[in-house]
């Protein structure tokens, strides 16, 4: 495999990664934002979207760094002005995935709280990250 | 309306907004688990930054050796944003984390060395948590 045919696939499973990363994230918001954290049914339900956070969206967030960080010195991106500033997003959405898991947490073992509005700045994120990643701004 | 909805907004203590040191409704187990895994991550923080800082600049700039701050470089910031993602989960499912304990962690997290003094206020949660198992 030369090193132009291995740069699209990794690109390739770089976006696939960050879809299924952002479809976690985005329906993890609506649940936690939709349900009481002292509920009992609540509760159960939370099981089963943290058994999805931690076997799907948390590995395609892991994913997302790796196949990123490959492509960005593969692909020779690691001067320009854009990279930094998507990374400095991607960041920001990883920050929000590991308050999500703390919420889930809290969700399951019922203990107090409330969730913050994060949809909003999920969607900004993503759609910032993908005029970055395809104008490439310099 | 089902159970599971929400009537209302709950005010109680949330993720960034708890009293501090309030140990109702916690799993004293799992929390103790949970702050283990913290401890684990901010020691190997820690240690990865002194062996880059002690031992890989030096063999780069006395031996001309660079393969070791390449390795540690990269391996160094893969850890930096473990341990500031296990912290954000931590602080945001555990109630005894007060704004201020929360925002103290991640800046500490972000200053050399300053994961060293996360330790101490991580070492007292922990006594305060096992003091709650015994009782």
């Amino acid at each position: 495999m030369t090193l132009a045919s291995s740069y699209v696939w990794l690109k390739a499973f770089h976006v696939a990664s960050a879809l299924v990363f952002v479809g976690g994230l985005v329906g993890t918001s609506v649940f936690i934002r939709s349900v009481l954290f002292t509920s009992e049914a609540a509760s159960a339900m939370a099981e089963t979207v943290r058994r999805w956070d931690r076997r799907v969206t948390l590995p395609a967030m892991l994913l997302v760094w790796g196949f990123g960080i490959a492509l960005a010195f593969l692909g020779g991106w690691t001067g320009t002005l854009w990279l930094p500033a998507k990374a400095a997003l991607v960041i920001v959405l990883s920050a929000v995935h590991g308050i999500q898991a703390g919420q889930l947490r809290r969700i399951v073992n019922r203990i107090p709280g409330r969730a913050g509005r994060t949809g909003p700045l999920i969607v900004c994120a993503v759609i910032a990250i993908a005029i970055l990643a395809v104008v490439k701004p310099s | 309306m089902s159970p599971s909805l929400k009537p209302l907004r709950n005010d109680n203590a949330g993720p960034f907004s708890a009293p501090g040191d309030d140990f109702d409704h916690v799993n004293v187990r799992d929390e103790l688990a949970q702050l283990r895994r913290l401890r684990i991550a901010s020691f190997l923080e820690g240690a990865m930054l002194l062996v880059l800082l002690l031992i890989a600049v030096p063999l780069k700039h006395v031996f001309d050796w660079s393969i070791g701050v390449k390795l540690m470089g990269p391996a160094h910031g893969v850890a930096v944003l473990a341990y500031l993602w296990l912290i954000l989960q931590t602080t945001a499912s555990a109630p005894y984390f007060n704004r201020r304990e929360t925002a103290q962690l991640i800046i500490l997290a972000l200053i050399p060395m300053g994961v060293f003094f996360n330790g101490l206020l991580l070492a007292r949660k922990n006594a305060s948590l096992r003091k709650r198992e015994v009782a």
